[in-house]
């Protein structure tokens, strides 16, 4: 029953993600400025929670984004897989300590690969399919570079402020975290 | 977790999608993707509204070009209003005259020939303007000019075929033969010739004048009626080494902004 309810919070928590990135798409679609929420939000989760397990919400959010997408099924599903093993990896294996710097070159990391490997993805199915198409690399570039500094900015501030909350209501984790997070005598910001 | 852990943790993931693709390409998903889509749409349209508002308020500021050409739009479509509204005025402004010009010639029956002014002349001591109206409907030297119910502003000075000058009340050449709505209905000339008033000379020196008394036309000169509006009283000079006494008139109509006024013709 305790892992039911675990399991349905966590699916909420996931759609209401879903949600939230969906809608500032819907909100400001007219800008080139694109917030990745859900990369976002996969990096503060790595960041702050250790559990392998939470990894296994990215089936209903890849679900839910090829639900509203109009790329063939299986693109983002891909796209989000390997960037989030990219996100895990660095900040699990190879950054093991949490710092400001660390968690944009991760939120880099994996918007980078998220997007490559969605547009390859998109570009191959044009090119196999031998369809007609507008897709510019400048513009696939320019806007992935938008879309990496809005992410990669938005997640630091947010990275600071779920740091400087849990160090005020929760002293003795925050403790905890920074003892494991430094455990390689890295230098620390927060 | 270990490595080793987070390795199989992503290969069970992965097989994970290949069995969501494969369940999609065999069409099994497709309850569970309307079922998503209905959850979620409400809350979508409800974002997407929201994002087409701030477009329409915000949009332009994204597009420089687009920026660019919204403001020339704006510009150009200020200046069309601003030239409509002007345009408006005027013709309230001439609709407002013709109508006082219509009420003054049902008044007193006697001909008129509407005219716009078309030039001015105020230079030096000539306070003239041109008529848009000329000989060829009738209009000749001499004839008096009135605007709104019958306040006169001039006489006509000079000719054309099409055109005419007429010259105004306050030029120094221009003499009009007047009389003050006092108790005495005193007799004078009116003269320009003193800036934008005009002076009532030769009025007799025993009659009272007050400030504020009405000045119009005495008819006792050809082609000028009794009854015109000349204006009022504003200042009295009476001397006493001075067989006349004078007065400082206020013309009752604006000499500067004249547009529709109307030429007197009598038989």
């Amino acid at each position: 029953m305790k892992n039911f309810i675990k399991t349905a919070v966590y699916l909420l928590i996931t759609a209401a993600i879903f949600i939230a990135h969906y809608s500032l798409l819907n909100i400001f679609f007219f800008t080139s400025a694109e917030y990745h929420l859900i990369l976002s939000a996969i990096v503060l989760t790595t960041a702050f929670i250790r559990k392998d397990v939470l990894l296994w919400l990215i089936i209903p959010l890849a679900f839910f984004m090829e639900t509203f997408s109009s790329a063939p099924f299986g693109f983002i599903c891909l796209a989000l897989l390997l960037s989030t093993a990219t996100i895990h990896w660095l900040l699990n294996i190879i950054f093991t300590n949490r710092s400001i710097p660390i968690i944009a070159l991760t939120t880099a990391a994996g918007i980078c690969i998220y997007r490559i490997c969605f547009d390859f993805l998109i570009f191959a199915n044009w090119f196999l399919r031998d369809q007609s198409s507008v897709f510019s690399f400048g513009t696939a570039f320019f806007d992935m570079g938008m879309e990496l500094l809005i992410t990669v900015f938005f997640t630091v501030v947010f990275y600071v402020i779920i740091s400087m909350i849990t160090r005020i209501l929760f002293p003795r984790k925050a403790l905890i975290f920074e003892a494991q997070s430094n455990s390689y005598g890295q230098k620390k910001y927060f | 977790m270990t490595r080793r852990g987070s390795i199989r943790l992503f290969v069970i993931l992965s097989a994970v999608f290949v069995v969501l693709i494969f369940l999609n390409y065999l069409g099994r998903l497709d309850f569970a993707k309307n079922f998503v889509s209905r959850l979620f749409s409400d809350e979508f349209v409800v974002s997407n509204d929201i994002g087409t508002n701030l477009y329409r308020e915000t949009g332009f500021l994204m597009d420089k070009k687009y920026f660019l050409e919204a403001y020339d739009k704006c510009v150009a479509k200020s200046q069309e209003v601003d030239s409509l509204k002007i345009k408006s005025d005027l013709l309230v402004e001439e609709n407002e005259g013709l109508k006082k010009l219509i009420g003054f010639r049902a008044r007193t029956k006697i001909q008129l020939i509407p005219a716009k002014i078309i030039g001015r002349n105020f230079d030096g001591m000539d306070k003239s303007v041109m008529i848009d109206q000329g000989s060829l409907v009738g209009v000749a030297v001499g004839q008096s000019v009135i605007v709104g119910d019958g306040i006169l502003v001039g006489k006509i000075s000079k000719t054309e075929d099409e055109t005419a000058f007429v010259r105004l009340i306050s030029d120094n050449q221009n003499k009009v033969a007047a009389t003050i709505l006092n108790k005495d209905r005193s007799l004078g000339v009116v003269e320009g010739g003193y800036g934008i008033s005009v002076r009532m000379n030769f009025i007799p020196r025993n009659e009272t004048i007050m400030i504020g008394e009405l000045v119009i036309t005495s008819g006792l000169e050809p082609n000028v009626p009794k009854g015109l509006a000349i204006g009022t009283v504003a200042a009295i000079e009476n001397e006493a080494y001075q067989p006349f006494q004078q007065a400082v008139l206020t013309p009752s109509a604006d000499l500067s902004k004249l547009s529709t006024i109307a030429v007197l013709v009598l038989n």
